[in-house]
């Protein structure tokens, strides 16, 4: 259904707005970002936390695992700090499939009460994902709202050795037959290795997702990427193929996503390199395509392992509070976001 | 007006051309080499990123062989009774195959190993029937089809007879239910491969009953058992050879190399099993990367025959039997006619009608400053006697590349003399120039290139790249850097025209600046395509940026041209040994064929045997080093490049996947890898 109100905005405002004053439980993450302790530490100052599970994810050896390590040394004592004993970590490894990623939910399932926040912001795609498939089908969970906290800057170098184009755990390929899909890209900063795509089915049509405004100099990078797809990796763009998008709009882009694929039975591939609140809407657009029985997938170069300086500090807004947008994705039960 | 194409436009010819465009865009040139694709036995196809192993193994399957058939000016290009077979194929990067790896885990028992073998053996046995049916069906159609042509089989026989008896069969039986058409056959298969992607993507917690096979069949069995039945039926003849394709093979050892704490190599033992099995009712052929197919259970010659495209297509050092320029020029005359290109004015060498002659060595010498500056281009030495001084002043007036080579002879004169005791300030009484002497003809030749970087490196200017000579000479033996340079260049020329050109033959050969700016930019593509390498490119991109900043330097610096080999290093086995982690990343450069690797058989015989790098001749115009390949390469230790590595943190102590790339390295055979 396109242009249906699903509120979002900042994590506070939308708290206070939703009628339930229960507690929540947080799933987060514990990582090098500064910004993985804010929203725990947000709902812990409001009173509002119930539980506070983070995913402790362990890239694989890169020049980055000294930095990384100090870095997650320096927020787990911050969120000790915080919240005293009431944090429970889960150690996963980055490259976790189902085998891995099934039991974790398992186990978090077994702890959550019904109202969830599902803090995105530092989470790897191919746990976010999957997560967000688990918590909107669970019947056991009432309330589920994601959030994703801005940080101040990115860093210049984002990762290492980035692996070749794969579907998501969960979000595969389920036809066997001949590939030509519609590739909709949302436009990042690090197009990775998007030439595999061709390689694995040539996209009968892209169509790119740009965030727009975008805060200097992200647009420039944007704009590498999107000069990389056009001119080195040949794909014939037109001026309406590349659809401007509010970086913080997952329901605009949720829309935008859903007007596209209007019509569409073939398949779609989904690739998620932007902004975590487009990939968001990428999620949940293959999950309600998925329950209107369309074919879908999801897919990524996912890089083994993540720089120290990702991102750096976290934004403010002129009060001083931390700037987190904060998505309604489910609320007593009824999915926000659904075709 | 007529618009003008670019005929290069897409590169790849099998994963990006339409198949009718086939038949037209395939050379034929390395036909006579690859023959035992369509022979019996089992055939390993090994060639490095671009050599062409797609697009050959494509000429067996059956969509381009229908293809060829229905082309009026392109014939298929191997001889009927050389095409008696039909093949079904699976590619490893598209089929979904390896997402079993992923279901891996650590602690799974040898059972439930075997289980996802079981799953993954099935699925790809189901897809390669699958595949054959509709082979089968493709061949059979049409009043003239292949089967009777190519006497394949007995086209008495109904396609829904030869179903009707792979019902018979109790391998076949249970894939394909109660079919009782080739369609149904088709959509059953299907159903089957589509129910194990659900399982995979977590849809079904368990298989269905009804994929559990009452045995698991080997890889390849039920093609073998397809093949009997229809034999025995006369629906395919029993000189019938049917044809396996597994393409990208790399992608087993990438994709479960990433598995950290997983069982490693599941997947490929299954393939290579299936090889080293020798199943007679099958012919494999297996298309793969170099650095994949390295010790294997499966023997060279007794189990397969290795098709080595680098081997063949690498041009012999001194030998002027090249394959790779009668190929390249064959690739670049079909994508013209393609393209509606008039033919151009001289058919029989199209490439030099495009792009013209390379210019001489002289002549790229004078092309890099205006004549008013060539002395100050070649940049005499204030430290040289006057009279030497004013010698080279007078040459480089007029030749500027000689001029240039004279500062090197002198030099080389006093590094002997102070060698020898000989106080370097010692005048030189110039002599008629002694290095345009006929019996230094070699030590000419060998510096020709060096003494232009040098002058171009001296004057802030890079050496000016173009002509059929260089653009081969660039394309380091593979087709599809010959395609992205060609590509880059008509670009440019494009970009260059006002308007479309007016005469017959589009104005060739092509402007040399056009050029020249569309090799650079090719040049520096192909840089940028290092660190889109997965799961390699960052470290990868670090260590030959580093080599390649070296190799510029110490050219440069050579002001004796003491080195001009040495835009290549060579290190000893013995050395390099004691480190694993630089062979690795120096065979991460050269199985993805950024890095050439040779063996090398050093001046020095104490340091044993060798094996030398150079870096691909495309990355020359972006490192600014000399392109072709002479002389000594330079001596370095294997630690030197350790610290490299270490410095720019292409390494890191911690490395766990380095242990997996030890063990390995330790295998029988390595020592032998060219």
């Amino acid at each position: 259904m396109i242009g249906r109100y699903r509120p979002h905005g900042p994590l506070r405002w939308l708290l206070d707005a939703l009628p339930t004053h229960s507690k929540w439980d947080v799933i987060g993450s514990l990582g090098a970002e500064a910004r993985c302790t804010t929203v725990p530490c947000e709902i812990r100052s409001l009173d509002k936390l119930e539980s506070c599970l983070l995913l402790k994810v362990r890239d694989q050896p890169s020049p980055f695992m000294d930095d990384v390590a100090k870095a997650v040394e320096v927020r787990r004592k911050k969120m000790a700090r915080a919240l005293g004993n009431s944090f429970r970590v889960i150690e996963a490894e980055l490259m976790s499939d189902l085998p891995e990623l099934d039991p974790i939910w398992d186990d978090l399932e077994s702890v959550l009460t019904g109202h969830v926040i599902l803090d995105i912001s530092c989470l790897p795609k191919r746990f976010f994902f999957y997560l967000l498939r688990r918590l909107q089908k669970s019947t056991k969970i009432s309330t589920l709202i994601v959030t994703v906290t801005i940080p101040e800057r990115y860093g210049s170098e984002l990762s290492w050795n980035a692996g070749p184009w794969d579907f998501l755990p969960s979000f595969g390929r389920e036809h066997s037959g001949q590939v030509q899909p519609l590739l909709i890209i949302a436009v990042g900063y690090q197009h990775l290795t998007l030439l595999n795509i061709v390689e694995e089915g040539e996209p009968r049509t892209v169509r790119l997702l740009f965030p727009f405004p975008s805060k200097p100099p992200g647009g420039i990078r944007n704009w590498e990427f999107v000069r990389n797809i056009e001119h080195e990796k040949k794909f014939k763009l037109r001026p309406t193929d590349v659809i401007r998008v509010n970086p913080q709009e997952t329901s605009i882009a949720f829309d935008l996503l859903t007007g596209q694929c209007v019509g569409e039975t073939n398949e779609v591939w989904l690739a998620p390199f932007g902004p975590k609140s487009i990939s968001l809407a990428m999620a949940l657009f293959a999950l309600a395509r998925e329950a209107s029985g369309l074919p879908v997938s999801v897919g990524y170069n996912q890089p083994p392992a993540y720089s120290a300086t990702y991102s750096i500090g976290v934004e403010r807004r002129t009060d001083g509070t931390p700037l987190v947008h904060a998505y309604l994705v489910k609320a007593s039960g009824i999915a926000f976001y659904t075709l | 007006m007529h618009q003008v194409k670019n005929p290069f436009t897409t590169l790849y010819v099998t994963e990006r051309m339409e198949d009718d465009k086939f038949p037209s865009l395939f050379s034929p040139v390395l036909v006579p080499h690859i023959m035992p694709l369509f022979h019996a036995g089992n055939v390993v196809v090994n060639g490095t990123q671009g050599t062409g192993k797609s697009m050959l193994l494509a000429l067996l399957r059956t969509d381009i062989r229908r293809a060829f058939e229905a082309s009026r000016s392109d014939p298929y290009p191997v001889a009927d009774d050389n095409c008696q077979f039909v093949s079904a194929s699976i590619n490893l990067a598209t089929n979904q195959a390896l997402r079993f790896a992923n279901h891996w885990k650590a602690t799974d028992s040898s059972d439930a190993l075997s289980k996802l073998q079981d799953g993954f053996v099935d699925y790809a046995n189901t897809w390669l029937l699958r595949d054959l049916l509709g082979s089968v069906r493709d061949l059979h159609i049409g009043p003239s089809s292949l089967w009777d042509r190519c006497a394949i089989g007995d086209s008495g026989v109904s396609l829904e007879d030869a179903v009707q008896c792979l019902l018979k069969d109790e391998v076949i039986r249970p894939l394909l239910s109660n079919s009782r058409n080739l369609s149904e056959a088709s959509d059953c298969l299907t159903r089957r491969l589509d129910t194990y992607l659900r399982f995979l993507n977590g849809k079904l917690s368990s298989l269905p009953a009804d994929l559990t096979l009452p045995q698991p069949h080997p890889l390849g069995h039920p093609i073998a058992a397809t093949v009997h039945a229809w034999r025995s039926s006369g629906f395919l003849r029993g000189t019938t050879r049917v044809i396996v394709i597994i393409d990208q093979f790399e992608q087993l050892l990438d994709f479960e190399s990433q598995l950290q704490g997983r069982p490693f190599g599941l997947l490929r033992d299954i393939i290579d099993d299936a090889i080293h099995l020798r199943e007679p009712t099958i012919c494999y052929r297996i298309g793969t990367r170099p650095y994949a197919w390295r010790h294997r259970k499966s023997e060279r010659l007794r189990d397969y025959l290795d098709l080595d495209l680098d081997q063949f297509l690498t041009r012999k050092e001194h030998s002027k039997n090249a394959l790779f320029p009668a190929f390249a020029e064959d690739v670049f005359q079909r994508r013209l006619k393609l393209f509606d290109y008039p033919e151009p004015a001289r058919a029989e060498d199209p490439l030099r009608s495009a792009f013209g002659r390379s210019p001489s060595p002289g002549a790229r010498a004078k092309l890099l400053a205006s004549q008013k500056n060539w002395v100050r281009l070649v940049r005499i030495p204030k430290t040289f006697p006057t009279e030497v001084q004013e010698q080279l002043h007078l040459l480089a007036g007029h030749n500027p590349l000689s001029a240039k080579l004279g500062v090197a002879w002198y030099y080389q004169q006093l590094n002997e003399r102070h060698g020898s005791g000989l106080r370097p300030s010692v005048s030189l009484s110039p002599k008629e120039l002694p290095w345009e002497e006929p019996t230094k003809k070699w030590w000419k030749k060998e510096r020709r290139r060096l003494a232009i970087l040098q002058l171009a490196a001296g004057f802030g200017q890079r050496v000016p790249m173009f002509g059929k000579r260089d653009v081969i000479d660039l394309s380091g033996s593979n087709i599809l850097v010959f395609a992205s340079i060609c590509q880059h260049i008509w670009t440019c020329w494009i970009r260059s025209l006002d308007d479309a050109p007016a005469s017959p033959d589009y104005g060739f050969p092509m402007d040399s600046g056009v050029q020249d700016e569309g090799i650079r930019n090719a040049s520096r593509e192909w840089h940028k395509k290092i660190s889109e390498e997965p799961w390699v490119g960052d470290s990868l991109a670090q260590f030959i940026d580093i080599l390649g900043n070296y190799l510029h330097d110490a050219l440069v610096k050579d002001k004796a041209m003491s080195y001009p080999g040495g835009n290549g290093i060579s290190i000893s086995d013995r050395d390099i040994k004691a480190f694993n982690i630089v062979d690795k990343v120096l065979l991460d450069g050269a199985d993805r064929g950024y890095l050439l690797q040779r063996r090398h058989t050093p001046k020095n015989r104490s340091r044993g045997p060798s094996r030398k790098w150079y870096l691909h001749p495309v990355l020359s115009p972006h490192y600014e080093i000399t392109v072709t390949h002479t002389k000594e390469p330079r001596y370095l230790r294997a630690s030197t490049i350790y610290d490299w590595l270490i410095k720019a943190k292409a390494v890191f102590p911690q490395d766990a996947r380095q242990k997996r790339s030890d063990e390995q390295q330790q295998l029988p055979g390595f020592e032998s890898e060219q």
